[in-house]
Parts: structure tokens; sequence; C-alpha cells
């Protein structure tokens, strides 16, 4: 099995993109789940008035004097000790294999060493990462990781989660119990998975409603792909899902893209979504492994939604 | 050898470029080819070949690198490839250690002038060097041919080595140094420029053509001096018991035939029997029978003493009387006890039974039939196998008058006297070894013309004999060989030739030939070099593909 390649960005790389995401505000609250809470830790948050059913044991009167009401009470408030969660589900099937020049599963795979490397070694350091493979056994598809020291060990796990066969049924029986509400989990995938039953769908949709932030990456090949075979003009289609080899022609290139298109949309209807969060196109031709790696720095450092991950509230 | 070469590279070539001229696969692998499923689209039918240039192609000429060189790497497997000549001088000197050396030349004996001859060898191979490299290889040959330890660097240091060695009493055998000659050594740390044989044969005509690269030099240490020795000895045994009745000596004169020569001969009581003067004949020898009586160890000497004394002394044994016999498994055995064999005692050297049953015996077997019948009418001879040893001095216009019985055939027999209707009387079997005869032999009465009676026991003694043909009976003397190069009691030095003293010399080349030349150096195989070269352009080529992909032809 072919080894991921090492993460086209470099560590001070990625703190710069943290630095200049920090310098935004998070529009609305989506993604408040990164933000602090209040909560019982030993870390002083600030003084809020008291309201029947605080502690009396927090009450600070020396700050409630001070305030000249004998009425008011203000009360001691600290964060909160909960632990963030970012949960990446990678899908691993065959079709993520492709293509050749630009393989979608290393670039799902550098997603996903990024965003991980960049939630471990956060400020708090105590954030989690839940590593997940979509489909195939559901034994060993989850990993955590907790911590700046096991960032080192991502990319790893990540080569460990796709060495197992993959097939079309969605593996979440262990995943749903660790998603916590404020978790982020986003799902890299082609979306060209059978999903039957719309069970993945179904629990995205849930997800949702449950104050987790679900993030769809589309990864879309088609560009390429249709590019390459249009080049060749005839010849034949082989690849996963495909019994034997058909014949093509433009005619049949242009319903297969119709194809692929409804199929996208009518599994991302079904998870109460009109499209992907984030939609990587591929580029139509890719002369060298060099512009593969440059297209995913490209994408990585100016995807909006990604960004939004580590702004800091508003 | 160079054919299968052309054909190998020629084969390969035309791979190579046929590999070149198939067409790549045109089968697209799309990610997305699930949604391919159930269309299809016109596709012309395309040609599994095209017209490829393949000398533009990089990857041809990486193939057809690695290819050539592994073709290069399976033909120098195959072939014994020698390494860069180089500037020196290996010796490999040759000492004849026969018998013969121990003869007397003058006022020394052979094997002196061998040693002188390999000391002036010697010398001149450490004159000639200068400050090249010298190596030095011994041998010796007799009736095998011997290295004696490893390559050696100094003159003095072999010089020792010689002084070494002796010469036994063996026989010479010229062919086996010509096979060594020609043999190639593998491996040999010390490639020779000059062979230098030293014998006290004359080089052979081979030696002619042996002389190249190395240069041979034949250095015949001989000159011809007369000798007298034993060249026969020969036993004439009875023909069923093996006692030996008479001795044929055999005495050859080399050089001149010397006066006043004699033989003595001794029994096992060291009493002289005879003193016979030689009487030699026209071809210088001298032949002579002795009828020797009681069994045990005879000597026999030539007198007076001469140059070469291993043939002048031979000691022979004479066993003890044996008596035939015989594993008789007739009803009546008298008559074998009448001839006076041992019909009791085993082991037998012979069985004689009336049916061949299995199992049979395991040693000759004379299968006796019904007998003769003499009031038959005369029977006709069909066929007979001619020169058969069972019907020698057999009368056959008396067998027809014998009135043999038919006998019944058996496939492994063969048939070697047969009657009309093809009756089979006489015939025999080589392995294991039997004979059926027709019967017991008549009785013979003294004095009368009984030819029925003289042809039954002809029929029956030729079938003994013939059935106690290979009989091992105890030799009257053994020679000495490799294992056993000491003469000693009835062992012997008597090989042929070893005696004839008095060739006329012939040497090959000189001494002074010793010079420095070029010497191929140690055999370096380069095969694995060639092998490593192409696994390294495959694995190149192999690499280069995975990288370029489809691109890659």
């Amino acid at each position: 099995m072919p080894e991921f390649e090492p993460l086209p960005l470099r560590a001070a790389e990625l703190e710069r993109f943290r630095w200049r995401c920090r310098q935004q505000l998070r529009p609305g609250l989506v993604g408040s789940h990164l933000t602090r809470r209040k909560g019982q830790s030993l870390e002083f948050r600030e003084l809020v008035a008291y309201t029947p059913g605080d502690d009396l044991r927090y009450v600070d009167w020396q700050a409630s004097a001070r305030t000249g009401d004998e009425d008011a009470l203000l009360v001691r408030s600290f964060l909160a000790e909960e632990q963030m969660t970012l949960v990446v589900s990678l899908d691993t099937r065959d079709s993520l294999w492709l293509p050749r020049a630009l393989p979608k599963r290393q670039v799902a795979a550098w997603l996903a060493e990024a965003i991980a490397t960049l939630v471990l070694r956060g400020r708090a350091g105590s954030d989690r990462v839940i590593l997940h493979r979509l489909f195939g056994a559901s034994a060993n598809s989850l990993v955590e990781l907790h911590g700046a020291a096991q960032a080192g060990q991502v990319r790893s796990v990540l080569q460990r989660l796709a060495a197992t066969p993959s097939d079309e049924v969605p593996n979440l029986a262990h995943l749903i119990p660790k998603l916590p509400p404020a978790a982020v989990w986003m799902i890299v995938t082609d979306l060209y998975f059978s999903d039957p039953g719309a069970v993945l769908a179904r629990q995205a949709a849930a997800a949702s409603r449950g104050a987790r932030w679900v993030i769809v990456v589309d990864l879309n090949s088609w560009p390429y792909e249709a590019g390459l075979a249009e080049r060749e003009r005839s010849g034949l289609i082989a690849g996963p899902q495909l019994e034997r080899p058909v014949p093509f022609d433009q005619q049949v290139l242009s319903t297969a893209r119709e194809a692929s298109t409804q199929h996208k949309q009518r599994w991302l209807a079904s998870a109460g979504r009109s499209k992907a969060d984030i939609v990587w196109d591929w580029p139509v031709s890719l002369p060298s492994a060099a512009l593969g790696r440059e297209f995913f720095r490209h994408r990585f450092w100016h995807e909006p939604i990604i960004q939004q991950l580590f702004m800091r509230d508003a | 050898m160079i054919v299968v070469a052309a054909g190998l590279v020629a084969a390969a070539l035309l791979g190579i470029v046929a590999a070149h001229m198939v067409r790549p696969s045109e089968e697209l692998r799309l990610s997305a080819a699930r949604f391919f499923a159930n269309l299809t689209g016109q596709t012309p039918p395309q040609s599994r070949w095209r017209l490829a240039n393949p000398l533009t192609s990089m990857a041809f000429w990486l193939r057809l690198a690695a290819v050539g060189l592994a073709l290069a790497a399976l033909l120098a497997a195959c072939s014994s490839r020698r390494g860069a000549p180089t500037q020196g001088l290996g010796v490999w000197l040759v000492m004849d250690t026969s018998a013969s050396l121990t003869a007397q030349q003058g006022d020394q004996a052979r094997w002196a002038l061998a040693q002188a001859a390999a000391d002036a060898a010697l010398e001149q191979a450490d004159a000639a060097r200068g400050e090249l490299p010298l190596c030095i290889r011994l041998f010796s040959f007799d009736l095998v041919l011997s290295a004696h330890g490893d390559a050696l660097s100094t003159a003095a240091s072999a010089r020792e080595a010689v002084n070494r060695m002796a010469p036994r009493a063996l026989g010479t055998d010229l062919s086996v140094v010509q096979s060594w000659l020609d043999t190639p050594v593998p491996g040999e740390t010390c490639p020779p420029t000059h062979v230098v044989v030293i014998s006290d044969q004359p080089a052979p005509a081979w030696a002619n053509q042996a002389a190249g690269n190395p240069e041979l030099v034949w250095q015949d240490i001989a000159q011809p001096v007369d000798n007298v020795g034993f060249t026969g000895l020969s036993a004439l045994r009875d023909p069923l018991t093996g006692q030996v009745a008479e001795i044929s000596v055999v005495i050859q004169a080399f050089g001149r035939v010397p006066n006043g020569v004699h033989l003595t001969i001794r029994n096992p009581a060291d009493e002289i029997i005879a003193d016979e003067p030689a009487v030699w004949r026209a071809d210088q020898t001298w032949r002579l029978a002795f009828a020797l009586g009681e069994p045990g160890q005879y000597s026999l000497a030539l007198e007076p003493a001469d140059a070469y004394q291993l043939d002048d002394h031979a000691a022979i044994d004479l066993g003890a009387a044996t008596e035939l016999s015989v594993d008789c498994r007739l009803s009546d055995c008298q008559w074998f006890a009448g001839l006076g064999w041992n019909t009791t005692s085993r082991p037998a050297a012979l069985a004689v039974v009336s049916n061949l049953e299995v199992p049979e015996p395991d040693i000759p077997t004379l299968v006796v039939g019904p007998g003769y019948e003499l009031d038959q009418p005369t029977q006709p001879i069909r066929d007979f196998r001619e020169g058969d040893p069972l019907l020698a001095d057999l009368n056959f216009d008396v067998v027809e008058l014998l009135g043999l019985p038919s006998q019944p055939g058996r496939p492994d027999f063969l048939p070697v006297l047969r009657g009309a209707n093809e009756t089979i009387w006489l015939a025999r079997r080589d392995e294991p070894p039997a004979v059926m005869i027709p019967g017991l032999p008549l009785t013979v009465e003294p004095g009368a013309d009984d030819s029925a009676g003289r042809a039954s026991l002809v029929i029956f003694f030729n079938s003994v004999r013939w059935l106690l043909r290979s009989r091992e009976l105890p030799p009257l003397y053994t020679l000495t060989s490799a294992a056993e190069p000491e003469a000693s009691g009835t062992r012997l030095a008597l090989h042929p030739g070893e005696g004839d003293t008095a060739q006329a010399p012939r040497s090959l080349g000189s001494l002074e030939a010793i010079t420095p030349g070029l010497t191929s150096s140690p055999d370096v195989p380069v095969w694995p070099l060639w092998l490593l070269a192409a696994v390294g352009l495959w694995a190149l080529e192999r690499i280069l593909s995975g990288v370029r992909g489809d691109k890659w032809r």
C-alpha cells in the first residue's frame, strides 16, 4: 500500500495560518464550540450577577460591596474544562485511490493532517481529535488523539486507517457516541458512495440538529478525469464499482457526469443540505506531482470554512 | 556456442522491439467509473500492435541494455574467462617419480639426475625473474598425477620440496599428464607461463602440439642403459579346479643382450629348484615354462644385477590345490563323485539340477536333461550357434546319433543347438549363468570307438568350463598401485614398459626458455558484476515506469 506523502505545509506555515485566522472574528455563532465556555474549572473568567441556584461559595463579597447595592451580589465564574472535539471522517474507498496523478485519498489525508495538527497544537493543548475511517470494518476505525504531544502521530494513524479495505456501508456505530454537542464533524469524501438506506445522510442531518458542526468536504476530481477522457476521445473506461470496462465517447461522458452530479445532490438533500460545505475541484491538468501539492496548499490556505474553525469568537 | 549466443541476442532484441510495438492499454481508470455502468459508446476496433520507432525511446535502450547485460552474464558464467594478463613467471615443475627413476645411469641414479635438472630449471627461473613476481608449483606423476602443496614464491623453497620427493615402485602413465595439461584449472593461484616436465621418458609426440601457452619444456634426463627384466609371468591352470599346472615366464633384454644371464627359482623352503641359463630369441626375449609342484611362494631372480633392479626379482604364490565343489541336486550324484569332485562341502562353485525351480541356485547352474537315447533313429540338426564355446570340438555327425531329448524352452535361455521341429538340445543363459544339457555323459569304454560317449563328454565339459569361466582364482601376483606403491612379497613392480631403460632420449625445449612472459591472473568471475548491472538497469527502468506511468514507453 502506498504511503501518504508528507504534508506540503511546514509547521511554521500552519502556525501562520492559525495566527491569520485568529485576526478575524467568526461570523455568527457557527463554530462557537471551539471557544471557551463557562464552567467549573479553577481558571477565573468573570464576575456575573447572582441568580438563584448559584453556589453561595462563589459569591465575591468584596466586589459585591463595591457596587454599593446591598441586594446586588456578584458571583465568580470559571472557565469550563470541556474538551473541544474535532472528528475527521475519511472516506477510504477504492474510488479515493484515483486519479493516479493526485489521488483523492492523498488530499484527504493532507487535509486531515493539517487540521488535526492545528487543533492538537492549539493554545489550550487539551483539545482532542478523532480520526475516523468512514467505511469498512468498525473494529479499529476510530483513533483519539490528545494534545500537542500526539500531533506527530496523525499521519501514521491515517495510514493505518486507510490500510483497512473499505466497502460501501458507513461505519458509524462507534462514532456517534463520541460526538458531543458542539463538536466539529468533518466528512471528507468524494460523495460517490451509495449509502444504502441513507444511514450516513440521516446521521449527518441529526448531528447538525444536535448542535454539532458538520462539514462535508467534496473532493471532486471529475474535471481532471473528464479532461483525461476527453483527450483520449475514445477507449475504455474502467474503475471501482464497474464490472467490466465500457467503451466511451463524448455522449457517454456527458451522461456519466450528469449521473454523478445528481448522485451527489441526492445524498446532500437527504442530509438536509443544498450543497457540500467545501468543494475542491481538481484542476483539468496535473502535469507533475509538484502541481498536486501546490493545488492542496492553495485550496487549504484560501478555504473560508477551514479558516472559520480557528477564528476568534465575535 | 557463438550460434547459441547470437540466437539469444536476436531473440531478446526481437522481444524488446515487439514489446514496444504492443499498443498500450487504452483503459482509462476513473474514480467515477460506477456512473458508466449501463452506458456504452462507440469505439472503433483497434489492433493490439502499432508502429513504433523504439530508437527514440529511453525505455527501449534501458531494456536493451539490461537484457544485453543479463545475456552477457549468462554467457560469461558458461565460459571460463581469465582476468587481465600480467607480466611475470609461473613455473609448474612436473617430476616423474615412476619406478624407472631408480635405475642406475653411469654412477648416478636417474632420480639424482632428475633432481639436478629440477635444480637447473629453478635456478634459471630465479635468474630470469628479475624484479618480476615468480610462483612455482610442484607436481609429480607416475600412474597418477599429484600436486605437492600450494604455490611457492622462491626457488629455494621449491628445491627443498623436490628433495622431499622420491620415486615410487609404479609404472608411468603419460596419458594422465596429457589430459591434465589439456584441462584448465579453474581458480589457479599460480597461472603458469612454463610447464617443465622432468622425466626419463622421451617427450611424446603430443608434447609438440602442447608447447604453446604455457610453454612446455620436456627434459628427458635418461641415457640408454642395458637392462634385463621380467616382462611376463602367467599360469597354465586346470580349467575345472583352477590348479596351477605350469608357470610361463617371459624375460626381455633391453639394449644389448648381455651374456651370462641366468634365472634361479627357489621353492617355498628357499631351496634352489632351478637355475637356467638364458636362451635368447631373436626378439631379445627368453621364454621358459616350469611345472611347479607344492603350493606356496616361489621366488624368481635374474642374475647378474643390472641397471634397473625392480624387474630382476619376482615372487609368485601357488595356492593350495583345490577340488571342485558341486551342489548336486540330482537323485544320483555318483557320477560327480567318480570325477573326484566334492559333492558335500560348501560353498559350491557349481550347482547341478534336473529342473530350474524357483528359487534358483545363486551360483552357476548346470541343468541336466533326461539323458541320451541311443536307440532312437538319426535326429538331424536343425541349426546351431556358430562358434559357441559349448560346441567346441563337438562332432555334429555323432550328435545326430545321440538320441538327444527335447528340452523345454525358456525365454531367458539362448538356444545353442536345436533339432528338427526346433526342439532345443543345448541352451545357455548369461546372467545368472546356466546351461541346459541333454543329460549326464554316457559311459566311455576305454579303448573302444565310443564316439557317442566322447561327444556326450565334450558337451558336458564344455558346459562346465563355460559355467566356471568367471570363477575368481587367486592370482599369482599383484602389481603395485597408487594406493599400495611399495613392492613387497608377491606385490611386484612389473609395470609394462618400466624396464625399458634403453630408449633413445628426446627432450623438448630448453631451460633457457624459462623467461618472464604474460601470465593470466587468476580467474575473476565477471558475470556477477554484469548481472548486478543488468538488475540495476532493470530496477531503474521499473522505477521510471512507475513514476511516469503510461507515458513510459
